[in-house]
């Protein structure tokens, strides 16, 4: 595995969860998104991605993320819109595939479209979806999502319109069937893995591998969605964002301490500190050499806007030029 | 002799140039619209049209012109239930309440329209009237079990098409309006019968009825004009007539305008047919109008809109909102 090799030039995006502690206050989110996604845009980042959460799971405010692009793509002109991710067994197919197309088209062909299988009990139960079978909904109703916005006959004559073949193209999947994602020639979003899982590198070498040998001719799409939370010093950003991050580590370890703060950042893979600490730390990161995409999450559960948008600054000014000079010559 | 009303607009999103540029002029449409004091903007579905549908996701494109406009109702008119979860659905339609400041009117049918489309979405054509039913509660379940304010709000925009009686008690029943103008029923025989079993099941005595009348206006200096105009739109409506047996043999463009219900011609010739019409204003809370046929262009759609608000509408008694 050599650097770059059959990779994309490295860019770089946002991601929002739309984390909302009270679901009284969604509106004043979706505002502070806009006025993000703005300033993303005119910092230069090419992505905006948006996280989709039903029943405001997670605190998580946006379950119609293409909706609220297609309002996004009024107040903006360049940056691409992309979702990480949609929850495609929860997604009626061909519904999807409708109002994918209508998003891209509305916005001037900027639709990324990020998928996942999703894992909130909660939320399927709502949907009346059983959990467990998830992985066969989701590869079905890719299938179906691919066909159509491929502009293949659903039924007799009848074809999606409008028309968008590019967007068949700009399909990602976070998932770790590494070599379906491959062979259906989509682009891979890595989320941070769980430490009894196989590492970045490996799943990135896997996937390279599968990638070559069925898409010779181009470039493979790898993104890294990654929390990147930059501030005067490692111990303040904890002092910030502390009490948040063992909110969401008691979800899965109820007895979760905060003595252990710093190893739970790092399992869930963390950026955090100084921006000078942070390039530091993610020049260790060998998996970065060979991503085409990197996204940073900048809000935890209850960051406000100034903050989330000092945050974006940091990571604009500060971290990107210098991550990009370590990793970003393609 | 009529009663205050709202005025708004429907439209099919019609393809007739490139979507992007069609898009363009929707939200064009809308902001003209909103300019001159309609009070509401309604957009069709339509599904999988073989290469010739534009508005697959109505909510999606009110979402962009939510981005345009400040007072203008963003509504569907209709939305095909049988085809949508309901769950889905209540969220987008909470997320454009909320991102609209509560600007949100929605349209619900059973499809009956889109015979074609019913495989693709594995919906059984024969069951689209249980189907809309359960998902109707469903759809109001979700409305009425939510804890804010946005998605709440919704369970009073709730409107129904109904071809039947049944249809129109149920609308009646469920406290929800209805809305009534389907070219292919007739305005005597079948409409205001809907209207009546409508507005005689409705019981809430705290909330009012809401019917919602939807017609082709087509101004022109003329009737002649006017349907030389139309006569080039009018003519697959021509076979389409005749498929669903209102129709045979050769049928003149001014035949098919009558059974279409187009009302066209000056601002004399529409203001003496739409009080000649036996199923409008001494019936509807929201007058609908339709004012485009496929070549129509977008500044055709805004004059035609401007007409029926500034020499149309007012005798029949509506105010502008700008005129409050």
């Amino acid at each position: 595995m050599t650097k770059n090799n059959g990779r994309k030039k490295l860019t770089f995006g946002f991601l929002n969860r739309f984390y909302t502690p009270s679901a009284n206050d969604n509106r004043s989110s979706y505002h502070t998104g806009l006025s993000l996604l703005k300033q993303a845009e005119q910092t230069g980042l090419s992505t905006g991605w948006v996280a989709q959460h039903h029943f405001h799971t997670e605190t998580g405010a946006l379950p119609s993320p293409l909706l609220w692009l297609a309002h996004a793509a009024q107040h903006t002109r360049t940056i691409r819109l992309g979702t990480a991710i949609i929850i495609l067994p929860l997604e009626p197919a061909l519904r999807l595939a409708e109002d994918a197309a209508v998003l891209d088209i509305l916005s001037n062909g900027r639709l990324e479209l990020g998928l996942g299988k999703g894992f909130d009990r909660e939320s399927f139960e709502h949907f009346g979806i059983p959990l467990e079978e998830r992985g066969r909904i989701y590869d079905d109703h890719l299938a179906k999502l691919s066909n159509a916005l491929a502009g293949k006959r659903i039924t007799d004559d009848l074809v999606l319109s409008p028309p968008t073949p590019e967007l068949a193209q700009k399909i990602w999947e976070s998932s770790r069937n590494i070599h379906d994602v491959a062979l259906r020639g989509n682009g891979l979003i890595l989320a941070p893995q769980p430490p009894d899982k196989p590492s970045h590198s490996l799943l990135i070498e896997q996937y390279l591998n599968f990638w070559r040998d069925q898409n010779s001719q181009k470039a493979a799409r790898i993104a890294f969605m990654r929390a990147i939370i930059p501030g005067a010093d490692k111990k303040t950003v904890e002092s910030e964002i502390g009490s948040d991050i063992l909110r969401y580590v008691r979800r899965f370890v109820p007895e979760a301490s905060a003595n252990n703060l710093q190893t739970y950042l790092k399992n869930a893979g963390v950026f955090w500190g100084h921006p000078d600490e942070i390039i530091e730390d993610m020049s260790k990161d060998t998996a970065l050499q060979y991503i085409s995409h990197f996204a940073a999450q900048v809000q935890t559960f209850s960051t406000h806007e100034d903050q989330a948008s000092h945050r974006l600054r940091l990571y604009t000014e500060q971290i990107i030029p210098a991550v990009n000079s370590l990793f970003g010559e393609a | 002799m009529t009663h205050p009303f709202k005025l708004g607009f429907l439209t099919h999103v019609s393809a007739d140039a490139e979507p992007q540029t069609t898009y363009h002029n929707l939200i064009k449409l809308f902001v003209a619209a909103e300019k001159l004091g309609y009070g509401s903007g309604w957009i069709a579905q339509h599904h999988l049209s073989r290469g010739t549908g534009l508005s697959p996701s109505p909510l999606l494109l009110l979402s962009a012109i939510s981005a345009h406009t400040e007072h203008i109702h963003l509504a569907t008119g209709i939305t095909v239930l049988p085809f949508e979860d309901p769950i889905r659905l209540a969220e987008d339609a909470t997320l454009l309440n909320s991102l609209s400041k509560k600007r949100v009117q929605l349209g619900l049918g059973s499809g009956g329209a889109n015979v074609v489309s019913f495989p693709a979405f594995d919906v059984e054509y024969e069951k689209r009237a249980t189907i809309f039913n359960d998902k109707l509660y469903a759809l109001q379940n979700e409305f009425e079990n939510s804890t804010l304010s946005d998605t709440q709000d919704l369970r009073k925009k709730l409107w129904q098409s109904h071809s039947t009686p049944e249809g129109a008690a149920l609308a009646a029943q469920q406290g929800n309006g209805l809305l009534l103008g389907t070219a292919v029923h007739n305005p005597a025989t079948v409409q205001k019968p809907l209207a009546e079993t409508y507005l005689n099941t409705w019981k809430d005595a705290l909330e009012k009825p809401r019917l919602g009348i939807i017609r082709a206006v087509f101004p022109a200096s003329d009737r002649k004009t006017a349907q030389q105009e139309l006569a080039p739109d009018l003519r697959p409506f021509g076979d389409w007539l005749k498929r669903e047996k209102l129709a045979d043999g050769d049928i003149s463009t001014a035949e098919i305008i009558n059974k279409l219900n187009v009302h066209h011609g000056s601002v004399e010739d529409i203001t003496s047919s739409l009080q000649k019409d036996p199923c409008l204003f001494d019936y509807l809370t929201d007058f609908i109008v339709v004012v485009q046929s496929a070549s129509s262009t977008i500044d055709d759609a805004i004059k035609r809109l401007e007409i029926i608000a500034k020499h149309i509408a007012p005798t029949f008694g509506w105010k502008s909102r700008s005129s409050d």
